[in-house]
């Protein structure tokens, strides 16, 4: 077992480290190499897509619902051993997808050094929310086509670095039982404090189980209003193995606390505007 | 895994009213599109439904002319009972289907059901209901007749019959009960009279067979007993008068015998016709003063005199006529044994005579007492008598007043029934006569667009209902965590794609362009219908 700390304060990259490649060698097998000075950076505004709340310019109540969930993560943290967080949920369209990218990059402004996994080699979605084409992702780096660093990319101006799942796979299964993805998910949560994994859903694939045998912990997500108590709950029965951190419900519109965000934000708005006035 | 986050059980919080305005919503088009087709389907159901109309009369009570308290109607039963009464009559089934054969009603539902059916739908839509007065709650002075049918006219003419059935019926139905009162009054009176006149009888056959002992003969009877008694009296008086009077005879008797001598002649001197003469009067004084005494009293002036009289002729001397003067021995005169056995033999005949009157007025003091006997068993007889006879007289007394009252309202009755023959009693007059509905009475127009609406708001939610029912979703984050049994880190609100938000969008312009689409179509129907009826 890792102690956290210890190993976080010999795992979390300095800037030696981040200008050099090298392969972590702590009395463990060796990981896949990852030198993220050399990854591939890109632009990404996040007002691409609607669905990312996060620095998008405007206020949302659902960065407070971010951060909130990051908070519990973190306190999460200091009991047990927390750096791969699967993502997912019983069937689709539930918003796991948002859910993973929204808590990817409030996790990154909080100046922790995260990795985005989409682990969805079937039907690859994340880039799109960030505006970005689809590179060789996880299944060339699974397939060994590609390094990981070559396969990891970093998004600007959030700092978030970004795994896209490539060229969509008919048997991700497969690549994923190989001992590469096990290193390649190592190597990953030796160099980021964060790497969160949006899988496809656990009911109709296996995909999702895979990866949460080898993650520390499972979210999963339910959509208000479409997700089945049935399903949601055959979901965490087949996540049984795996350690559950915790749920989160999706489109959950409350008016009360809409309004009392809309209205504490304005008035902040206004106090900041008539500062800015005085100035 | 709960280790981390010790969240507290879910309490149970009441449903609030806004889990339910939030299923209203997800199930709006449930509600929506079921109202908005069955307030359609009641729009044009209320343009050709078989519309009932009611037509009504008003009758009225009008009270009897003549006061009451000069002639009282014998008519007892009230005006409701007698509604009721005359309901039944003209509901009753041979009425009902004249009048359905009379007026042609229902043919549709005669050639479809058996007449018993058709004359009890009809019973039903007939309606007689008593109207109160403005004054007091309890005074009926109207009631209402009403037949409800699907064509107006008919439905008017019906209502007309009814009125005058019913007007009729009462008419009858008063006279008759009059009539019957009288019938009865007169029966009765029979039987009083009969009665009267056994009592009649067992009160003379009680005074006939107790004659002399009826309290009222109790003063004449004490009268008589007194007269009786005096009568007794006088006769005792003149029976000791008599043997006074025997006594002194028959002394006087052995005197003249003793004084007889065995060659037949006698010691005694010729009678002396004065003294004869003078005994003679007295005798007969004596004995008008026996008369009188038992008549009058002693103080009576008569009897005085004769007292007088009597006492001064025995104070007078003796008288002698020259024929009597001698020694005393009888010489035998020319006169003398003649006068002696003159004198003896008037002596034996008033012997004779006094024992006769003495006999007489034993018998006569003897029936006297007998009399004086029955009588007063009459008078000791009498106070038992009374109360016997107080018991007779009063059972003829009471047959006597039953008779009279019976007698009274005998002629009461026949006024009152006078008064209902002629029609001058409480009499039904039509106030308002059958009305023509213009409307339809039930359902109204109204009532069928409503119901159309409320049956299609029913069918909305009950289907939403359903739809909750079977298509259970997790909506809130207690649910959630009651579920999963794991803390919930966050709920996040709903985020739309842009292509998510413009399809949102177009079909929120779709619903509201379907639902003013629906309202304009309602309101078009709903004017159309309300211009139409």
């Amino acid at each position: 077992m890792i102690e956290l700390f210890g190993r976080e304060r010999q795992v979390r990259p300095d800037s030696a480290t981040e200008k050099g490649a090298s392969s972590l060698a702590l009395g463990t097998e060796a990981y896949e190499s990852l030198d993220c000075e050399r990854v591939r950076r890109e632009r990404c505004l996040a007002s691409v897509d609607r669905r990312v709340v996060v620095d998008s310019g405007d206020a949302h109540a659902g960065e407070e619902k971010l951060r909130l969930m990051s908070h519990r993560l973190h306190h999460i943290r200091q009991s047990r051993r927390l750096r791969t967080l699967v993502v997912s949920s019983g069937v689709p369209e539930e918003g796991k997808t948002v859910v993973a990218v929204n808590l990817a990059l409030t996790l990154a402004n909080s100046q922790d050094r995260v990795l985005l996994i989409d682990g969805d080699m079937r039907r690859p979605t994340t880039q799109g929310m960030f505006g970005l084409e689809l590179g060789a992702g996880l299944s060339a780096c699974l397939s060994e086509e590609r390094s990981l660093t070559e396969s990891v990319r970093r998004l600007e101006p959030s700092g978030l670095y970004y795994l896209d799942a490539g060229k969509p796979v008919a048997n991700p299964v497969e690549l994923l039982q190989k001992p590469r993805f096990v290193d390649v998910l190592k190597t990953c949560s030796a160099h980021f404090e964060w790497v969160i994994i949006d899988t496809p859903p656990v009911i109709p694939f296996a995909d999702a189980h895979f990866i949460a045998s080898v993650s520390d912990a499972v979210v999963l997500v339910a959509r208000a209003g479409i997700t089945r108590p049935e399903e949601f709950e055959r979901a965490v029965r087949s996540m049984k193995g795996a350690y559950l951190a915790g749920t989160v419900l999706n489109g959950y519109n409350e008016p009360e606390e809409r309004s009392y965000y809309a209205h504490y934000v304005r008035e902040g708005s206004g106090v900041k505007r008539r500062r800015e006035g005085k100035e | 895994m709960k280790d981390e986050f010790q969240l507290p059980e879910a309490e149970k919080k009441p449903i609030q009213l806004r889990t339910y305005t939030r299923m209203i919503w997800r199930c709006r088009w449930y509600i929506a599109l079921p109202t908005f087709v069955l307030g359609l389907v009641g729009f044009v159901a209320a343009r050709h439904w078989p519309y009932l109309y009611r037509s009504e009369a008003l009758v009225l009570v009008e009270q009897q002319k003549i006061p009451e308290n000069y002639v009282s109607s014998n008519v007892v039963i009230s005006l409701e009972q007698r509604l009721d009464q005359m309901t039944e009559q003209v509901l009753s089934r041979t009425q009902l289907r004249r009048l359905i054969e009379q007026f042609g009603l229902y043919k549709e539902q005669l050639s479809r059901r058996p007449m018993e059916d058709v004359i009890d739908r009809m019973r039903s839509a007939i309606k007689v209901h008593l109207v109160s007065g403005a004054g007091k709650a309890s005074a009926l002075t109207a009631f209402r007749v009403s037949f409800l049918y699907s064509n107006p006219r008919v439905a008017q003419r019906v209502t007309n019959e009814l009125t005058s059935l019913i007007i009729d019926e009462n008419l009858k139905a008063r006279t008759q009960q009059s009539i019957g009162a009288t019938n009865f009054f007169e029966s009765e009176l029979d039987r009083g009279r009969q009665d009267l006149a056994n009592q009649e009888e067992a009160l003379r056959a009680y005074k006939m067979r107790y004659i002399g002992e009826l309290p009222e003969q109790l003063s004449s009877n004490l009268q008589m007993l007194d007269s009786l008694q005096n009568q007794l009296r006088a006769a005792n008086g003149a029976i000791d008068r008599a043997e006074q009077q025997k006594v002194y005879l028959e002394t006087l008797r052995t005197q003249y015998r003793s004084l007889e001598m065995p060659d037949g002649t006698t010691k005694l001197a010729p009678v002396d016709p004065a003294v004869t003469a003078r005994a003679k009067t007295l005798q007969e004084l004596r004995q008008k003063l026996s008369e009188l005494e038992i008549v009058y009293t002693p103080g009576y002036p008569d009897i005085v005199n004769l007292k007088e009289q009597i006492a001064a002729l025995e104070r007078a001397p003796i008288p002698h006529s020259p024929e009597s003067s001698g020694s005393g021995t009888s010489a035998p005169a020319s006169g003398g044994p003649r006068l002696y056995e003159s004198a003896l033999l008037e002596t034996q005949s008033r012997l004779k005579a006094i024992d006769l009157e003495i006999q007489n007025n034993k018998r006569e003091a003897a029936s006297l007492k007998k009399q004086i006997g029955v009588l007063e068993q009459h008078v000791g007889m009498t106070p038992v008598r009374e109360q016997q006879l107080a018991e007779v007289t009063r059972n003829y007394q009471n047959s006597r007043t039953n008779y009279q009252n019976l007698l009274e309202k005998k002629r009461q009755s026949e006024l009152a029934t006078d008064l209902e023959k002629r029609q001058e009693g409480e009499r039904l007059r039509v106030l308002d006569p059958a009305s023509l509905p213009k409307t339809p009475d039930v359902p109204t127009p109204i009532e069928v667009i409503l119901a159309g609406w409320a049956m299609g708001i029913c069918l909305g939610l009950a289907l939403a209902i359903l739809r909750e029912m079977t298509n259970r979703r997790i909506r809130s984050e207690d649910e959630l965590t009651k579920l999963a049994k794991i803390p919930n880190l966050a709920c996040f609100p709903n985020v739309l794609s842009a292509r998510e938000r413009r399809s949102y969008v177009w079909r929120r312009v779709l619903e509201l362009s379907l639902a003013l689409g629906l309202i304009a179509v309602s309101v078009g129907a709903g004017l159309k219908t309300y211009w139409k009826l």
